[in-house]
């Protein structure tokens, strides 16, 4: 594995920050040597300074792309966080399920949406509240967009695939036998109800007007990555991208407190839901 | 670590018992480069043995290779209708597999129905990429070969690797780096060096089996071999068709699917793809 030396941390540091928000804080050393060591040696470089020097050359992108990627890779859960799908189920899902019956089109984000899960969530307790209401032709008025920066990770949510390891993260066993199928050895999301969720390939640096507005945000465990400067942009850009009165939600361990003025912060049980004003234009 | 590593290399080019490169793909080889020669000299080539004139004809009835509603009865006929190409590919492929089948370590029918739904995925992914065809067929080869390092393993080193193999840690790290770690070699490695060696194979395709894992090494023309061939690979083994080792690896990496020129479009085709790939495979391996 290649060292990194103070000098070189701060070059792949600035470079990492700039190229995809993602701010590192000192004492991540070992976050650049064990993520990218494997690259700078099979791009032919014996130091990160030499590495740096590639990465600024590379006109075609793609070690970019490469790094972005190493640099992005979470671990995603089902469900993750018990107080905000909570929220989710008992409020936000049905409150939209009301507004998509007087004949509303509601578009929910989930922003760095990585393999899936998190969509397909969602996608779950959409459709067990229609089914309930005995209203599946409610789905219709529901557009679920999933965004990520890395193409890997959007292959995985767009074939709705996931091995045993990772459905051991979260997919409670009834929505295991409702959802999935088995197939050589990973289980298949429904690959009829999976079309309602469209994945594209975003950056979240990216000016967000192509995406259009949204009546809910899904922002979790990835702003934590990014500077203070970023993340305000980046809360700033969402309001911009929300319907008034709808919700962002962060992950439990994160909060917009100093970091934007455009939301009223309200609390359901334990979970944290951050309104745009409605007084925002 | 260095002596095992060099210790290795030295069985790998010394071994006078490793696979030799068939015969009958050396003369098709041959013929298939001369100007001068036709789809008759290559029928009367293959026809020299009959086992392999009627598998090549059984496979050319299968529903995956068929072509037409009627049945091909001559090896001429199969020529014809299917092309050197495909001929080619076929002979090739139906060849390979019938190497290192005493391997008792991991299961070769299943290993090479892996090398063969890569090679075939490699054709479409290079399509849908606008590869060249003399890139396309480079990776179809090093898509068949890309884990014959693991073979080699089995064969010059059997007691040691079957101690590794029941000490993988599955869950922990890739194959590669564990093998690096145990042998200071890993599969990659030793698979390239086998066929520089003993099969003297062409440079690119030497490079893609050492890279399969690493697509960013080298030139930009010469990673596009090898970015085929670590996409089609990650692909297969995602769907569950992998080389029976099963161990962590990513799908691919998101460069190497970029720098194809590859839309997230594509991923609904390449599921009915992989499928075809191994359908097609399964019409090759007994």
């Amino acid at each position: 594995m290649l060292k990194v030396n103070p000098q070189e941390f701060s070059l792949i540091k600035a470079y990492i920050e700039e190229q995809c928000g993602i701010h590192l804080e000192n004492g991540k050393e070992y976050l650049i040597e064990s993520r990218l060591s494997n690259l700078a040696v099979e791009a032919g470089c014996d130091s990160f300074t030499s590495f740096h020097a590639k990465a600024l050359a590379d006109r075609g992108g793609k070690l970019k792309a490469r790094i972005i990627d190493l640099m992005t890779t979470n671990e995603t859960l089902w469900f993750r966080d018990e107080s905000a799908w909570g929220y989710l189920m008992e409020k936000a899902v049905p409150e939209l399920m009301d507004k998509a019956e007087k004949g509303k089109r509601i578009r929910i984000w989930s922003a760095a949406a990585s393999t899936g899960q998190e969509a397909y969530s969602l996608l779950m307790v959409i459709h067990q509240e229609a089914k309930a209401r005995g209203k599946l032709y409610l789905l219709d008025r529901f557009e679920i967009v999933g965004t990520d920066i890395s193409t890997s990770a959007l292959f995985v949510a767009l074939t709705a695939r996931y091995n045993p390891m990772a459905m051991n993260r979260g997919v409670p066993k009834e929505k295991q036998q409702l959802y999935f199928t088995e197939e050589k050895g990973s289980w298949e999301f429904d690959q009829i109800l999976k079309k309602r969720v469209s994945f594209r390939q975003f950056n979240l640096q990216e000016s967000f007007a192509s995406l259009g507005v949204f009546d809910l945000i899904l922002c979790r465990y990835v702003a934590i990555y990014f500077s203070d400067s970023f993340k305000r942009q980046l809360f700033s850009k969402m309001a911009g991208a929300m319907k008034p009165d709808s919700a962002l939600l962060l992950g439990a361990t994160e909060t917009l407190r100093g970091l934007s003025d455009r939301f009223k912060i309200t609390y359901y049980k334990n979970a944290v839901v951050n309104f745009k004003k409605k007084d925002e234009s | 670590m260095n002596q095992t590593r060099n210790e290795i290399i030295d069985l790998i080019d010394q071994r006078g018992d490793l696979p030799a490169f068939p015969a009958i793909l050396v003369k098709l080889q041959r013929v298939l480069k001369d100007p001068d020669s036709d789809n008759a000299d290559v029928a009367r080539l293959i026809e020299l043995d009959p086992v392999l004139t009627l598998k090549i004809l059984k496979v050319a009835n299968s529903p995956y290779y068929r072509t037409g509603y009627l049945e091909i009865d001559t090896l001429a006929t199969a020529v014809n209708r299917l092309g050197l190409d495909r001929i080619g590919e076929i002979v090739l492929a139906l060849e390979v597999t019938k190497l290192f089948l005493d391997i008792t370590l991991i299961d070769p029918g299943k290993f090479w129905k892996h090398g063969l739904a890569v090679a075939n995925f490699t054709m479409m992914v290079g399509k849908y990429a606008g590869v060249s065809s003399q890139i396309q067929a480079q990776a179809f080869f090093a898509g068949l070969v890309h884990d014959v390092g693991v073979m080699v393993f089995c064969h010059v080193i059997p007691e040691r690797y079957d101690l590794f193999l029941s000490g993988l840690d599955r869950q922990k790290a890739s194959l590669e780096n564990q093998e690096k770690e145990a042998f200071g070699i890993d599969h990659q490695e030793a698979g390239a060096r086998f066929i520089q060696k003993h099969w003297q194979m062409d440079p690119e395709i030497v490079r893609a089996v050492a890279n399969h894992h690493l697509p960013f090494s080298g030139t930009a023309l010469q990673q596009q071999c090898q970015q085929l061939v670590h996409l089609a690979n990650g692909v297969c083994t995602f769907f569950g068709y992998s080389n029976g080792i099963d161990c962590l690896s990513e799908v691919f990496n998101t460069g190497a699917w970029e720098a194809l020129g590859l839309s997230l479009d594509h991923v609904e085709t390449m599921m009915i793809d992989v499928n075809i790939a191994v359908g097609k495979a399964a019409e090759l391996v007994e």
